[in-house]
């Protein structure tokens, strides 16, 4: 099962051995070299995007790269500064860039269709807003599938006042994942057939093994609910390690991305999931890792072995690694198929050693939002029990229209709040998983505001057809969100589907419903677990057309809406 | 024809493009021979089973075309000119016509077919067919895909066809005309494209079988493809 790594792996290998300067490919007036990723700071930026020329896997492909470097330049912003960024798109195509997380006037939000008409080609756009945050976020295309051919860096914004924790150092650990593929073909293939890229399916192997352990009565009645639903337990992601080549800050795992630190030294890692489709575990084997911050916003700190990080979340972690030793960063993509690997050392030249990728795991009936006893599946009660506790008082509810057809495959028929649930492929693994049960604000939410309304969306999707949508609607079918300024809505997401979305709120803050009502915690991006249910509150404080979706970059074309604020 | 699918296709990438969120229904073109074979029994036959489509999520323009080519003899083969539509989240229904050649003869029908994944992952279509003279033709494909690895693939199928009525210079009797049962075992080098070897039991029963006596099981070896 170690096969496809290890392919990614030589890929890399003979990617680093490759002189760019042999490969002829036609020649082009795009034709930039790939620059290694800079940090720049000031308030004043001038920004390209263009057409690249890459080897990442050992064959050159055209990126879309931001200053030529693939992970574009780190942007280094200061608390309070107003920032002007001037963003020129060299590309025969209409490009964008948002600014993910960043609280700003929506006209700067950066979304073609929505907050701007894009950035055409040969034209130069001026963003300039004044930054009222800090911690770690992160910048991408929002144009067509340009995200995952490299426009997106990372962005990192100084506080006013310092940091509740100490640290010495930091790096910047951006994950993404690359193809040589272009990704409208990706998208393509998705929809001819949607396990093209899934290598991990079910065998008739396995089905004998089972038979030989539980007896073949039991062992097709454990597979019947799937067969049934016409449904695979091994769809944990929708494009793989078969086409993705995993990086670390633009690194792939042969080259290693490096991050140095001194004798003595606490390192801030701040870490940025910033790819188009992958879900990565990340753990530095032999260290333990205090999170601190996530999505930009400091936490109580949490020390843990493990963490999950959703496509577009941001994690800072501290860690204290012991002297002259060599530690991976590695971080696993969600269904085993590669990784991405950085190597934390006093001396680049002493190269920890690589884990092993974990056993792959299977979606069990829980991710189905079913109740693990079968038997009582037909008299399950349809209304969902409520087992958050921290509700003082009912909340209004504001329907939305729902469409349950061709475009949805599943319903979650008793979701739950999995808050404390690390998810699939981390259950039990031996090591402290980090939750979202975890995550505890630092700031005091007592004050405020209790919700004025409620609004419930399902995430729903037909995986044979490969659509996605939201309450069953593709977002070309949909109405925009009405949400009104000075309101505090609550939202809960109802996941009808067996992949993990994470849902992402242009403009807004989404304080997560973690249990503890005194510090929920504040992100812009929220991982929904599938068969599951999650709840978030926002306050309506900014008025505008806002995006909101699900940010794996292939669900986001229709489990898509616009939000409009008046 | 394939340049301008290929064309078509291009020009839709292009249009998603641009778009922020929406337009993920893309226009899109696809071709599959499902089967394009040598059967090794008495009349060495070439066998091709294709289809092919245009279109979106929900609505596409289907052809189908299944036939064989004996030696020295012309092509004998059933050919669909669809549209379909999506009715539920696992199955279509299309309609449209099909047009059979059995040697010089020809023949059309009027089609209304039922396409998807039944429960257990059984690739399904049942056709029914309307001719003159009130003759209905019923045509069933079932298949299942059965993984031994991730690229070798052992495809049971099974096939049946029956009229109500005599159609003696197509070789058609009435009733149950024609079962087939076959597994092929395919190796997938890349998802599009897999060489295969099986084998297949073929009889006809009833008139056609005195139309045509057929009975006899053979070995098959050829490729599928998609693009």
């Amino acid at each position: 099962m170690q096969n496809i790594s290890r392919r990614t792996f030589v890929k890399g290998v003979i990617a680093a051995g490759m002189a760019l300067s042999s490969v002829n490919l036609n020649a082009d007036t795009h034709r930039i070299k790939r620059q290694k990723t800079e940090e720049l700071s000031g308030t004043v930026f001038h920004l390209s995007i263009d057409k690249t020329l890459v080897n990442i896997t050992g064959k050159p492909s055209y990126a879309t790269a931001v200053n030529g470097m693939l992970q574009g330049p780190t942007l280094r912003w200061r608390e309070g500064d107003t920032v002007t960024l001037h963003v020129t798109n060299n590309l025969d195509e209409s490009s964008s860039i948002h600014w993910h997380g960043i609280i700003l006037p929506y006209q700067m939000d950066g979304v073609p269709g929505i907050s701007y008409n894009g950035i055409a080609p040969g034209e130069t756009f001026t963003y300039t807003f004044r930054v009222q945050q800090s911690g770690t976020y992160w910048y991408h295309s929002h144009s067509g599938f340009q995200e995952q051919t490299g426009v997106y860096g990372a962005i990192v914004i100084e506080p006013k006042e310092k940091d509740p924790f100490a640290y010495d150092r930091e790096h910047v650990v951006v994950l993404s994942d690359y193809s040589d593929e272009k990704p409208a073909n990706i998208y393509r293939k998705l929809k001819l057939s949607a396990d093209y890229y899934n290598f991990n399916q079910r065998t008739l192997g396995d089905f004998f093994s089972q038979v030989k352990e539980k007896g073949f009565l039991e062992a097709f009645q454990e597979r019947k609910m799937w067969n049934e639903m016409r449904m695979s337990d091994r769809d944990l992601s929708d494009v793989t390690g078969y086409t993705y080549t995993f990086l670390m800050s633009g690194q792939n795992p042969a080259t290693r991305f490096q991050a140095l630190f001194q004798n003595g030294e606490k390192v801030r890692l701040r870490i940025i999931n910033a790819a188009a489709m992958t879900f990565f575990d990340l753990r530095i084997p032999g260290l333990k890792m205090k999170v601190v911050a996530t999505d930009g916003n400091n936490i109580q700190p949490v020390d843990v072995d493990e963490f999950r990080i959703g496509v577009a979340e941001t994690y800072d972690v501290i860690v204290e690694p012991e002297d002259d030793k060599a530690y991976a960063i590695f971080a696993q993509a969600i269904d085993r198929s590669g990784y991405a690997l950085g190597n934390l050392s006093t001396d680049e030249n002493i190269l920890a050693d690589v884990p092993k990728l974990d056993k792959r795991q299977t979606l069990t009936l829980k991710d189905m939002g079913m109740n693990k006893n079968m038997s009582s599946m037909k008299k399950m009660d349809m209304s969902q029990k409520e087992n958050m506790s921290s509700l003082k008082k009912p909340i209004p509810l504001t329907k939305l229209p729902m469409k349950w057809d061709v475009g949805t495959t599943m319903r979650a028929m008793n979701p739950q709040y999995r808050l404390n649930d690390p998810g699939v492929g981390l259950r039990n693994n031996g090591r402290k998983v980090l939750t979202y049960a975890d995550l505890r604000s630092l700031r005091s939410t007592k004050d405020d505001k209790y919700p004025d309304r409620e609004i419930i969306l399902h995430l729903t999707g037909n995986m044979e057809r490969y659509m996605w949508s939201i309450n069953g609607i593709p977002y070309h079918e949909a109405d925009p969100l009405e949400f009104h300024y000075g309101e505090r809505l609550r939202i809960t997401y109802i996941n009808d589907t067996m992949m993990n979305h994470p849902m992402h709120l242009h403009g807004l803050w989404s304080d997560l419903e973690t249990g503890d009502e005194n510090h929920l915690v504040r992100k812009h991006t929220i991982i929904s677990q599938p068969g599951s249910k999650i709840s978030f509150r926002v306050t309506i404080d900014a008025k505008g057309a806002w995006a909101y979706h699900c940010h794996l970059l292939y669900h986001m074309t229709d489990m898509f809406r616009k939000v409009v604020v008046s | 024809m394939k340049n301008l699918l290929i064309k078509l296709t291009l020009l839709a990438s292009v249009a998603t493009a641009s778009f922020a969120g929406g337009g993920g229904d893309i226009l899109r073109a696809s071709f599959t021979a499902d089967s394009l074979e040598y059967q090794a029994n008495d009349e060495k036959t070439i066998y091709w089973d294709t289809y092919g489509y245009i279109g979106y999520d929900l609505n596409k323009i289907y052809i189908y075309s299944e036939g064989e080519k004996v030696d020295n003899a012309s092509a004998d083969s059933e050919n669909q000119l669809l549209y379909s539509r999506a009715i539920a989240p696992f199955w279509d229904i299309q309609a449209g016509v099909d047009y059979d050649i059995a040697g010089s003869e020809h023949k059309t029908w009027a089609v209304v077919a039922l396409s998807g994944l039944a429960p257990y992952f059984f690739e399904t279509r049942v056709a029914l067919l309307f001719g003159d003279n009130g003759n209905v033709g019923l045509r069933i494909d079932l298949e299942y895909e059965a993984l031994i690895t991730q690229k070798l693939i052992l495809t049971p199928k099974f096939t049946l066809d029956a009229y109500s009525k005599d159609v003696p210079t197509m070789e058609y009797g009435s009733g149950v005309s024609n079962i087939t049962f076959g597994a092929r075992l395919r190796y997938e080098i890349k998802r599009e494209f897999a060489p295969y070897i099986g084998v297949e039991w073929s009889k006809n029963y009833g008139n056609t079988g005195k139309f045509s006596p057929l009975d006899e099981a053979y070995v098959t070896g050829g490729i599928r493809f998609w693009f």
